[in-house]
């Protein structure tokens, strides 16, 4: 790789901070350890700059980086403390004043009962719009198992919104028992 | 509690289970999609995950929702110790002996 190369990368490094900011706060569900989880990353990726591949996509690159540490945070510290479940939703009132809308932060909430795998696929794609492959790529799985995760993503969504069995099938008792139901979970 | 009448309501479980039942009976070598550690293994195997497709129009409102949501974090200013971190990072490059051309 020549210097040329370095500093073009090194711009895109730059540039790129914004979306691993976004991208971590969603995984993790906290501001402070997302920045932790960027630094982490981005001083990764400048020590091992040489090993990308230049004209593939670096954004995907820096994902697959973010997203290893925090698995790899996230077993650790399962290993230390066992109570890691539950605490997203907790953290993730971080944002309040940046959501403006009510729907939003309801949104928020509910993409936070998703499990940590069904929601990075889902953000991946749907907000990052990468493609399936380049996604199992940087989930290390096969692009069946992304299209599945993402399906049961969007399925469970739609329950805690209460948006899909309404539409479905209409407003009856029964289904607004199951939505009470699904919303007190 | 209550969790066993809404489960019976809900017709996707039924299909979730039998993914399930598969996954299990089904254990051979060399299978890559069953060599996975972290959680949720229990219908990955499926490309719907087990669970019916979302109506067209739904579909895209959670889309648009999920976009808006994210962009808000896109477009937060970007806090000053990245600044700092990547002019520390370049200044000790070019401070390097052996920084080649």
């Amino acid at each position: 790789m020549n210097s040329t190369d370095r500093d073009d990368l090194q711009a895109m490094l730059v540039a790129a901070v914004p979306h691993m900011r976004a991208f971590a706060i969603s995984l993790c569900g906290d501001a402070d350890r997302a920045d932790d989880l960027v630094q982490e990353t981005l001083e990764k990726a400048w020590k091992n700059l040489d090993t990308f591949q230049v004209g593939t996509n670096l954004k995907a690159w820096l994902f697959t980086i973010l997203r290893n540490t925090y698995f790899s945070e996230c077993r650790k510290r399962r290993r230390e403390v066992k109570d890691e479940d539950g605490s997203y939703a907790a953290k993730l009132s971080v944002h309040p004043e940046q959501q403006g809308h009510m729907d939003l932060s309801d949104f928020m909430a509910a993409l936070s009962e998703l499990g940590d795998e069904q929601r990075e696929a889902l953000i991946l794609v749907g907000a990052e719009g990468l493609s399936y492959e380049e996604v199992a790529g940087i989930c290390g799985c096969a692009v069946g198992t992304i299209k599945s995760r993402i399906n049961r993503a969007r399925a469970k969504l739609s329950r805690t919104l209460g948006v899909n069995v309404a539409d479905e099938y209409g407003p009856d008792s029964q289904t607004e028992a199951i939505i009470g139901t699904v919303r007190r979970m | 509690m209550g969790t066993k009448g809404t489960r019976d309501m809900r017709s996707g479980d039924k299909s979730k289970d039998s993914a399930v039942v598969k996954l299990d009976m089904t254990p051979q070598r060399g299978d890559i999609r069953l060599v996975r550690t972290e959680q949720d293994q229990s219908s990955d195997a499926e490309e719907d995950g087990g669970v019916p497709p979302l109506n067209p129009a739904i579909q895209g409102h959670l889309g648009r929702q999920l976009r808006t949501m994210y962009k808000t974090l896109v477009d937060e200013p970007v806090p000053d110790r990245f600044k700092k971190l990547l002019d520390e990072l370049k200044a000790k490059e070019d401070s390097k002996p052996d920084h080649q051309e």
